[in-house]
């Protein structure tokens, strides 16, 4: 089913939007990713990501509040659409599957 | 802390908005200066900075870009063009005055421009319009003479044939000679230019055929006839089939007309009036000792270098020949650079075309350009200024300043495309016509068929609405709209700017005009020259040696000729350059053959000997006259007695003759000699008439001569009159110069004009007011003066010192040696160009006298 499909940063992301719950944006969400993974994403590829997950209809979003350190410009405020959770369920469902089919024998030979 | 807080680059942050989508931009700035006073705190300024510049870089992406999503907005552009037209045409009626002034001043330089481009493409681009003619190329051949190897245009017979016989890649090789030759029609004698040339030559060129069929010029009693001159012998009647009669190795001979073709275009290095089958040039003689022009046209695709390679096999040929003429080397020029290069192909075809006129008409109509331009930039300017409340209001409203600046360049649009048309008709009813007088050329401005002319005119329509419009749309689009408002925006107070294009203006104007009355000068003085000799009530009558005895003692009959002498070729008529040698040196010099009587007869003044004596036998056979420069080019000490080999017969030279003009006044002098012949080869005979009375000779010898050959046409003129077409060259530039400084004045007054008006129309109210308390006008004059004679004055002292320079690097280009820019033209300039900006000014202060205060107070 192509649409469902996103890619990793895109996963991420969309993660990270619905831990933030409310006051995901830009900024907000730069700085959740790189404090739970440890990444430095740029921020204009978060905008290209947001961009597209909206498109695809996994996110929705509306201008925000300002604050004076981003020079009284209003934020854009993302939050996760009811299908962007269905596909973030579906992504862990088929990692799931797939993850408890591992031979645990195999993967641990680091012999090899 | 520090005081000052660090900010984000400017220049990225400005980068941003200006690539970044409206709709975008508020969340992503938003975004990026948080990022930046974030990273400001947990790493320094300096990383922060160039963090926030790569995060700008990296948005400065395809979906972030500015018009992508705006479509919406552009719905009223139509509407928006629309209404700049409206208000743009509004507004130059609105403001007549100025905007005619634009309108003429750019008007009249459009039509300079279009004279001097039409004129400019016809000298420089030649042979142009043949439709092979990139694969169409002169052979040309390289050979040692005179101590240098040079590029001779033209091979032997023989080596022009092989040419075709033994090459691939050549497809047609196309010999062509020019010779004079006579042609008769019905008693009728014309000397036309032929061209002997194999039929091939009109599949190669593109020379349209109008009757017949040029197949038929195969054979050898045919021949083709231009269409001018085809319409000379027959009128209007069908060429085809007529017979007229060519004189070949001095016997007539009947050839058919077989085609008529259309005269070649001007720009045409080949030309031809009547077209003959090259045996007729021939006459039997063997190939290898005649040479010709080549033209070779080669197979589409064809490489020349390949085929001059192969061609270099011809050389051992031809000088396996053994003649004098050895070849070094082969080679091939493209026909469409034929002309250009011709001054370094010996005997080629086509000639270069004249430089200097073409400078000089660039130089003139980019003053034109440049005076019109700069009233247009000062006009616009002050005009625009009377609409600040309008650009107050756009802004207010939301126009942004690029808006303003394309709606002040769409009027300028609209004014110089109307000047455009207004200068394509002033140069297709005016200039043109004049300066084909002038300069003897045929150009015509043919709009719709010439695509290099409508490219030029496009071109230049958008040149003069950028170079023109340009300053004046960014200076007002600058004001802000709240000091418009307030009243604090001092309107009209960029004086510095405005004044430097004036002073600019008349600087340009009083070259012009020095450059205008020093040819005047020049001229006057040039015409007045002495020639050396007597040329006044002289007629030369041209006749042949058979009819020399019987007319010259009939004429004598007559009571008004006072003289008579007879030359072969008579003086400023002829052009007769030998090879001299004295001893060792040698040297070219002109040869004029005439009887004993005829120097002395024409007031040439003796320096020393004798004239010729026809009493003394010798005389006739042995003895000359030498000029001036022939002694000092041999520097002989004692010339009487010296012995002169000319052409390897020996003379002895018997008198010096003090130096005249032979030919122009440019030409300089060279050597000359004369040498007196018997009766027997005489080909003219110089009549001295009473005074005031040469008019009335000629007519009565004209009679005389139709008693006695009525077959054979009189041929008379003047001696005074051999210089006139060298004359009327000169008086034309001088034409021409005088225009152009007339049209220089005219549009740096208009520019004055419209200036002063503007800004007495600005300070209309204070002059009011000053008058109510009692100031008058001489006083209200002298705050305009004082504006104004600064400039005037820095104009035409600084337009004195570059004349000087200028005018003489054109004097000498024209006149050679000439008088040089002396104090009176600079004055009368300076007088003129003062006495027009004073009337123009006055003009304008015409207006502030007669008005009556209480009515422009009332107004407002």
């Amino acid at each position: 089913m192509k649409g469902t499909n996103i890619g990793e940063l895109e996963e991420l992301v969309l993660l990270v939007i619905g831990v933030l719950y409310e006051g995901a944006y830009g900024v907000s969400v730069l700085k959740e990713i790189k404090d739970q993974t440890g990444r430095e994403v740029n921020i204009s590829a978060i905008h290209a990501v947001m961009n597209r997950l909206e498109e695809k209809g996994f996110l929705r979003s509306e201008m925000g509040g300002s604050s004076s350190t981003r020079g009284g410009r209003r934020k854009r405020n993302y939050y996760l659409t009811s299908s962007g959770r269905a596909t973030l369920d579906q992504v862990r469902s088929v990692r799931e599957k797939l993850y408890n089919q591992l031979s645990p024998s195999a993967s641990y030979n680091f012999s090899k | 802390m520090s005081l000052k807080e660090p900010h984000p680059p400017k220049w990225a942050d400005r980068f941003l908005c200006w690539f970044c989508n409206p709709k975008l931009l508020e969340q992503i700035q938003g975004d990026v200066h948080e990022l930046f006073y974030w990273r400001l705190e947990e790493k320094g300024v300096r990383k922060a900075k160039r963090s926030f510049t790569w995060d700008v870089v990296r948005l400065f992406r395809w979906s972030n870009i500015k018009g992508k999503s705006g479509q919406t907005q552009k719905l009223n552009n139509v509407a928006m063009f629309k209404n700049y037209f409206k208000i743009g045409i509004r507004n130059l009626w609105k403001q007549r005055m100025p905007s005619s002034i634009n309108v003429i001043g750019l008007s009249l330089a459009i039509a300079c421009c279009l004279v001097a481009f039409k004129y400019i493409e016809y000298q420089l681009i030649r042979d142009a319009f043949h439709e092979k003619g990139d694969r169409i190329y002169l052979a040309t051949h390289e050979a040692f003479e005179e101590n240098e190897v040079a590029t001779y245009g033209y091979l032997s017979w023989e080596i022009g044939n092989r040419v075709k016989e033994n090459y691939s890649g050549v497809k047609e090789v196309i010999q062509f000679n020019n010779a004079g030759v006579e042609v008769k029609f019905q008693d009728k004698i014309f000397s036309e230019n032929s061209a002997f040339t194999n039929k091939a030559f009109f599949d190669v060129f593109s020379f349209d055929i109008i009757h017949g069929d040029h197949e038929m010029l195969a054979s050898k009693d045919k021949i083709a006839l231009a269409e001018e001159t085809s319409k000379r012998y027959f009128g209007d009647e069908y060429p085809i089939g007529k017979i007229v009669k060519v004189v070949v190795d001095g016997k007539d001979r009947d050839f058919e007309v077989a085609m008529v073709f259309a005269e070649a275009p001007n720009n045409s290095s080949l030309r031809a009036e009547v077209v003959m089958h090259p045996d007729w040039l021939r006459k039997g003689r063997d190939p290898k000792n005649l040479i010709s022009n080549f033209f070779v046209e080669l197979e589409e695709g064809v490489n020349p270098q390949e085929v001059i390679g192969q061609m270099q096999s011809l050389v051992e040929v031809q000088n396996g020949f053994n003649l004098d003429r050895k070849y070094n080397a082969l080679g091939l020029e493209p026909l469409t650079t034929m002309a250009k290069n011709s001054d370094q192909i010996i005997d080629g075809v086509g000639s270069t075309p004249p430089l200097a006129p073409v400078i000089l008409l660039a130089c003139i109509a980019t003053f034109m350009l440049i005076l019109a331009t700069f009233n247009y930039i000062n006009i616009a300017t002050a005009m625009a200024t009377k609409r600040v409340k309008e650009i107050g209001i756009r802004k207010v409203i939301g126009s942004k300043r690029g808006q303003l600046v394309v709606q002040f360049l769409t009027e300028n649009l609209i004014l110089c495309a109307l000047a455009m048309i207004v200068g394509c008709l002033l140069a297709a009813g005016f200039f043109i016509p004049k300066f084909n007088t002038i300069s003897g050329s045929t150009i015509n401005l043919d709009l719709l068929h010439h695509t290099n002319l409508q490219i030029f005119l496009v071109s230049l329509l958008l040149f003069l609405t950028f170079a023109s419009g340009a300053y004046p749309a960014f200076f007002v689009s600058k004001f802000k709209p709240v000091k418009i408002f307030r009243g604090s925006e001092k309107v009209g107070s960029k004086h510095r700017f405005t004044m430097g294009l004036l002073t600019f203006q008349f600087v340009l104007a009083m070259i012009t005009i020095v450059a205008g009355i020093a040819a005047v000068q020049n001229n006057i003085e040039y015409e007045n020259q002495s020639w050396g000799y007597n040329q006044n009530d002289k007629l030369v009558v041209n006749l042949s040696t058979d009819s020399f005895g019987s007319f010259r003692s009939e004429a004598m009959k007559n009571p008004n000729v006072l003289a008579s002498a007879g030359s072969y070729n008579s003086l400023n008529r002829h052009w007769d350059f030998r090879n001299m040698k004295v001893g060792a040196i040698e040297s070219d010099g002109q040869y004029l053959r005439s009887d004993a009587s005829y120097p002395q007869f024409m007031g040439l003044a003796l320096l020393q000997g004798r004239y010729f004596d026809e009493s003394k036998p010798g005389d006739l056979i042995s003895s000359i006259l030498v000029n001036e420069t022939f002694v000092s080019v041999f520097q002989l000490e004692d010339a009487i007695g010296t012995l002169v080999t000319i052409d390897s017969t020996n003379f002895q030279i018997v008198g010096v003759l003090k130096d005249y003009f032979y030919s122009s006044f440019q030409d300089g002098i060279e050597p000359a000699v004369f040498k007196a012949e018997p009766e027997s080869v005489l080909q003219a005979i110089t009549f001295l008439a009473q005074e005031g009375k040469t008019l009335e000779l000629r007519d009565q010898l004209e009679e005389t001569w139709e008693k006695l050959y009525s077959d054979v046409p009189f041929s008379a003129h003047f001696q005074s009159e051999v210089r006139e077409g060298e004359f009327t060259d000169m008086r034309g530039l001088t034409n021409i110069l005088i225009f152009t400084a007339s049209l220089a004045v005219l549009l740096s007054a208009m520019g004055l004009f419209g200036l002063v008006s503007l800004n007495i129309s600005a300070k209309f109210k204070d002059f009011s007011i000053k008058r109510v308390l009692g100031a008058s006008a001489m006083s209200l004059l002298k705050d305009v003066y004082k504006q104004f004679s600064f400039i005037l004055i820095l104009a035409v002292v600084v337009g004195s010192v570059l004349a000087i320079k200028v005018v003489n690097l054109l004097l000498v280009s024209v006149y050679g040696e000439h008088t040089p820019v002396s104090v009176v033209p600079l004055g009368l300039a300076g007088i003129l160009l003062l006495l027009i900006a004073a009337i123009t000014i006055n003009i304008q202060m015409r207006r502030v006298r007669l008005m009556n205060p209480a009515e422009t107070l009332r107004r407002d």
